[in-house]
């Protein structure tokens, strides 16, 4: 490499115009190429990249508080439209999106008030989203008594995570939620730390409720093998991560186990790598333990995932068109 | 026990309820994992009352909606 190979691509300074498109928009981020705006553009690109290579399997690592803070939509379409092949999640987030089909809701509220005021009106806070407890208790309540009935139905079964989504999902009416959306598009949802959220409550309620061996049986284990199975199938491996956590680490572990490697990777997290936790380490740290490889398309957005996320969406969206299938992988 | 004995017993000031429809039903969940009907009024209480000092605005909310009614 000499000097010249450094100063050969100027950066194109943004023009902005009336009614443009976000797709537009993210065309001028690109053209400037710098800090967040460079890395937000080429996010774009790694996950068109991703949707259009008809070999590639998708997953989707979701950590945060997302879908209370209204990415419950955009994540049910993407699944519909199998955009996504798999969705590895929080525990949580799946909570928050069972909890609005049952009914419920999260509202806007404020990081500036007394919490233990809230506390006193049964009133939860996630930074200025605000969930009743009665909205959790009702999905509590339902969710214990399909845990009820599944128990019965599947009879002493040990079920893996997927398989108890797909049964959840069986049983929810509302179109816009996420669980429903996975089952009928035969997307896997996987929880790999399921039981670190209200589901173990749920589970331990539901335990209390029936007899020792009539209760229902998750094992954690057994998705592990379904993922990397999934992964084996695959061509082609695309990791989105909203968060990181523990599901970005499941999806990157089973990319390993399966002997592949990722093949493309898009990050979006608020954290940093200086730390030493997975969630701010950067893609090319991920390459030194094979589970991304060398030639990958890869990006990692440092930021809000409420604001990047939806305008990748929304750009990559303009991009495909509306006539773009995709048949989903495998 | 003579601790507990000083205050009222109501669902509401109850350690093992939860809210169903503020300030007026709450969910006991330990009626419920017995397999019992589990939603009751904020103004009840069953023989398995336990105390729970920390009061919640739903107890003086609901007890305020009552003498509301009764005017």
């Amino acid at each position: 490499m000499n000097r010249q190979d450094l100063l050969n691509t100027p950066v194109r300074h943004m023009e902005l115009k009336p009614n443009m498109t976000v797709n537009q928009l993210v065309r001028q981020f690109d053209n400037a190429g710098s800090f967040g705006a460079g890395r937000l553009a080429t996010a774009c690109d790694v996950f068109e990249d991703m949707v259009r290579d008809e070999k590639c399997t998708v997953f989707l690592a979701l950590a945060g508080a997302v879908v209370p803070a209204g990415l419950r939509s955009v994540i049910a379409d993407l699944i519909r439209m199998r955009l996504i092949d798999a969705l590895v999640s929080t525990g949580a987030n799946m909570i928050h999106d069972l909890i609005e089909a049952f009914g419920g809701h999260h509202y806007k509220g404020h990081w500036l008030v007394d919490d233990f005021f809230l506390y006193k009106y049964h009133i939860n806070r996630i930074y200025d989203i605000f969930v009743s407890e009665e909205d959790f208790v009702k999905a509590d309540k339902i969710l214990i008594e399909m845990f009820d009935e599944i128990a019965n139905e599947t009879q002493g079964q040990v079920l893996s995570t997927s398989e108890l989504m797909r049964l959840i999902g069986e049983r929810v009416e509302d179109p816009k939620s996420i669980v429903r959306a996975a089952c009928e598009a035969n997307v896997p949802v996987f929880l790999p730390a399921m039981r670190d959220s209200e589901f173990a409550y749920i589970h331990i309620v539901h335990t209390r409720r029936n007899k020792k061996n009539e209760a229902l049986l998750v094992d954690s284990f057994k998705e592990a093998s379904e993922m990397v199975a999934l992964a084996q199938k695959s061509e082609r491996l695309g990791m989105i991560v909203i968060g990181g956590g523990v599901p970005r680490n499941a999806v990157q572990h089973a990319a390993l186990m399966a002997d592949k490697g990722l093949d493309y990777a898009l990050i979006i997290t608020a954290d940093r790598p200086e730390y030493g936790g997975l969630s701010g380490s950067t893609p090319e740290e991920t390459i030194s333990w094979g589970k991304l490889k060398k030639k990958a398309g890869r990006v990692m957005v440092i930021g809000d995932a409420m604001i990047i996320f939806p305008l990748v969406v929304a750009a990559v969206l303009e991009r495909l068109g509306g006539g773009f299938k995709r048949e989903g992988n495998p | 026990m003579g601790e507990q004995s000083e205050f009222e017993r109501f669902c509401g000031n109850c350690h093992h309820h939860s809210m169903y429809k503020y300030p007026d039903i709450i969910f006991c969940f330990k009626r419920f994992e017995q397999g019992k009907n589990a939603t009751f009024s904020t103004l009840d209480h069953c023989e398995q009352w336990e105390l729970q000092l920390q009061e919640c605005f739903c107890l003086r909310d609901a007890l305020e909606k009552q003498s509301q009614k009764r005017k």
